[in-house]
């Protein structure tokens, strides 16, 4: 595929991928006064500012030939409100959606990329994963058949994860089919987000889980990589059947497990710059070449 | 002199019965225990008349024990099966079925494992095909469920001080390869009939007591201090698979249960019984407590029977103080509006032969 341009939208998983780009705070962010404790550094900020629906132009190195610009429209926590289409159940009943004013305007902006990649949401799961405030249980891994179930606690039929975890995986879909339709002839690529780290004592911070820990502990790791999988298996499969390519997270970011390695992570839940990097790298390779 | 000149009043038809309104009636006229609220934690098992039991002991503030209740991960759609009795077992219309239950449960048998998959692929369990609504994703979900389930069952024996079991039917199907009872017809909930292996059987008075008296036993023998409260459903036959006809066959069912809930009494100390079934279907209630069809039990007849074993059962100063709703512990909140207008909505499996 020839690549002129690429455009990034997403919420907070975008950072480890501007981070992998270069400095992109310069002179945009406001960095506030007072740091936010519970995100380490390469998140203050994030959740405080509003670009005002400004891109940020990067560019992306390529290992062969020509750097990519890359336009950023990272969905700032403090800008108005991160859900990006209004969906609506009209008389006839088909379900119509609207795009808010922001994400009207990154669909102009879109206009002179060739693909668009996505790091929409990502974290909706992230409490099951981590918090264990629930009675214990277990479930079926969704790539996998009865092995692994623990013994003596509830086990929990697939379906009614697949229940949870539909109006996450939805609130992804849709801005994505928008996109679709207004721009049929763009390549579109979701991003899964990064999987959790194996120990979580890993993590420098542990964002806005600590409190949850503190009270309630934390998930034992296979119930965690289980959690992840069905998210990431839901999101792949609803997105591929409308023609969205997703793509995971590069396997030398992994153990052998399947979890992140400590030195790709950025806090609890996202992955740092040096992951940002190896995703563009397997966006690269498997994407623009 | 005879020694009838020394009865109490309950003891003759004209003082216990004649002449009084049905909520001045001493139904229960000689219990063996009596029970306390406060403290005595109730488990409930049986036909669907044991639901209305159990939602009446949460609205007086008694303790309804649920073993296995609901995971806060299911939304209120995915909590069919659960909350309506103490574990996940459905609907137990017959004494066949409790005593598999129990052996299952306290390792006397192998579990029962019979499983059917619908035209969508989804797995229901025969032997309380309506616990999943929507049935199990796979076989291997409904395996694990099952054996879950009978964990429970054997751990809210260690947790209750009293059990509940209302007596429902005599007539059952038999799965002859598995032996084992279910407690619907296959193909009705769920699961396809076969009649080569499928077979009907109504049990005698002799097999009820023997089925009875081994659950009993088995009872009391792995929670020794529990107390057990027999009752009889007055819920009539939604079928007969009798050539009689639904009116004798749920006389002869009903008349069959309650003698052998009177022959355990005898034999068992920790064994009592209490009368609803006579409160509702007796000759002083003149049918006034059963529904138009003659069949179900008006909310009336369930708040008479339900007044009446407060009255009797709970023993002075036993009634608990506290808000009812903080005694519950799995039953959701409601007003005594729900609980009388859910007094309808009881989950019955043996309903489904009406729409065979």
């Amino acid at each position: 595929m020839r690549v002129s341009e690429v455009s990034l939208v997403g919420h907070s998983h975008s950072v480890c991928m501007l981070d992998g780009l270069g400095n992109w705070r310069t002179n945009r962010v406001n960095v506030p006064e007072q740091e936010d404790k519970r995100y380490s550094q390469a998140f203050q900020g994030w959740f405080s500012n509003d670009l005002a629906d400004q891109s940020i132009e990067l560019e992306l190195k390529r290992e062969t030939g020509q750097p990519v610009p890359v336009k950023c429209f990272p969905i700032f926590e403090g800008s108005r409100g991160t859900g990006l289409v209004i969906p609506k159940r009209e008389a006839d009943n088909k379900l119509r959606l609207t795009a808010t004013p922001t994400f009207t305007n990154y669909l102009r902006e879109f206009t002179s990329s060739d693909v668009i990649i996505s790091t929409l949401f990502g974290n909706e799961h992230a409490r099951y994963i981590y918090i264990n405030d629930l009675p214990a249980y277990d479930f079926i891994a969704f790539d996998r058949q009865g092995e692994g179930l623990k013994e003596g606690v509830q086990p929990i039929d697939r379906q009614h994860i697949l229940n949870i975890l539909e109006p996450f995986v939805i609130k992804v879909k849709r801005p994505l089919q928008y996109i679709q339709a207004k721009l049929p002839e763009k390549h579109i690529v979701h991003l899964l987000p990064p999987p959790p780290l194996k120990d979580m004592r890993d993590a420098s911070v542990s964002e806005v889980f600590e409190e949850h820990f503190e009270k309630h502990g934390q998930v034992d790791e296979e119930l965690r990589l289980k959690w992840y999988g069905a998210y990431c298996l839901i999101v792949e499969k609803t997105l591929t059947k409308s023609g969205i390519r997703v793509l995971s997270s590069p396997k030398q970011c992994l153990d052998q497990d399947g979890f992140l390695l400590p030195k790709f992570a950025e806090g609890l839940t996202h992955g740092n710059a040096e992951y940002g990097k190896e995703v563009w790298a397997k966006i690269d390779k498997e994407i623009l070449n | 002199m005879n020694p009838y000149k020394k009865f109490p009043d309950k003891n003759f038809w004209g003082k216990q019965v004649a002449n009084l309104a049905p909520d001045q009636i001493n139904y229960d006229a000689a219990p063996k225990f009596q029970f306390d609220l406060e403290t005595e934690k109730f488990a409930t098992a049986g036909s669907c008349f044991a639901q209305h039991f159990a939602r009446e002991l949460v609205n007086m503030g008694g303790k309804h024990h649920v073993a296995e209740p609901a995971h806060p991960l299911l939304s209120d759609d995915e909590k069919s099966g659960y909350g309506l009795f103490s574990a996940r077992y459905g609907n137990v219309y017959t004494a066949r079925q409790l005593r598999e239950l129990l052996e299952q449960a306290f390792g006397i048998r192998e579990p029962v494992i019979d499983f059917a998959q619908d035209k969508k692929g989804k797995w229901f369990d025969l032997l309380r095909p309506r616990v999943s609504k929507h049935g199990f994703s796979s076989y291997e979900e409904a395996l694990r469920d099952r054996l879950y389930h009978l964990k429970k069952v054997k751990e809210m024996f260690s947790n209750i001080d009293v059990f509940v079991f209302t007596l429902g039917l005599t007539e059952l199907w038999h799965n002859t390869k598995l032996d084992c009872a279910y407690p619907i017809c296959p193909g009705t909930a769920a699961g396809e009939f076969n009649p080569d292996i499928h077979q009907f059987h109504n049990q005698s008075f002799s097999e009820v007591h023997q089925d009875l008296a081994d659950s009993l036993r088995l009872i009391l023998e792995n929670a020794p201090k529990t107390k057990i409260l027999l009752t009889v459903s007055p819920v009539m036959l939604v079928a007969t698979a009798e050539e009689r006809g639904a009116l004798q066959s749920s006389i002869a069912s009903k008349s069959i249960l309650r003698a052998v809930a009177d022959q355990c009494c005898r034999e068992f100390d920790a064994v009592d019984y209490f009368p609803s079934f006579e409160i509702i279907t007796g000759p002083q209630a003149r049918g006034r407590f059963f529904t138009a069809d003659g069949r179900d039990v008006l909310p009336d007849g369930v708040n008479t029977v339900m007044g009446c074993f407060f009255r009797s059962r709970v023993s002075a100063g036993g009634l608990a103080t506290s808000s009812p709703t903080s005694q519950t512990e799995a039953l959701e909140e409601n007003t005594t509006h729900d609980i009388i207008t859910e007094a309808f909505e009881v989950d019955c499996d043996e309903i489904l032969l009406n729409r065979s």
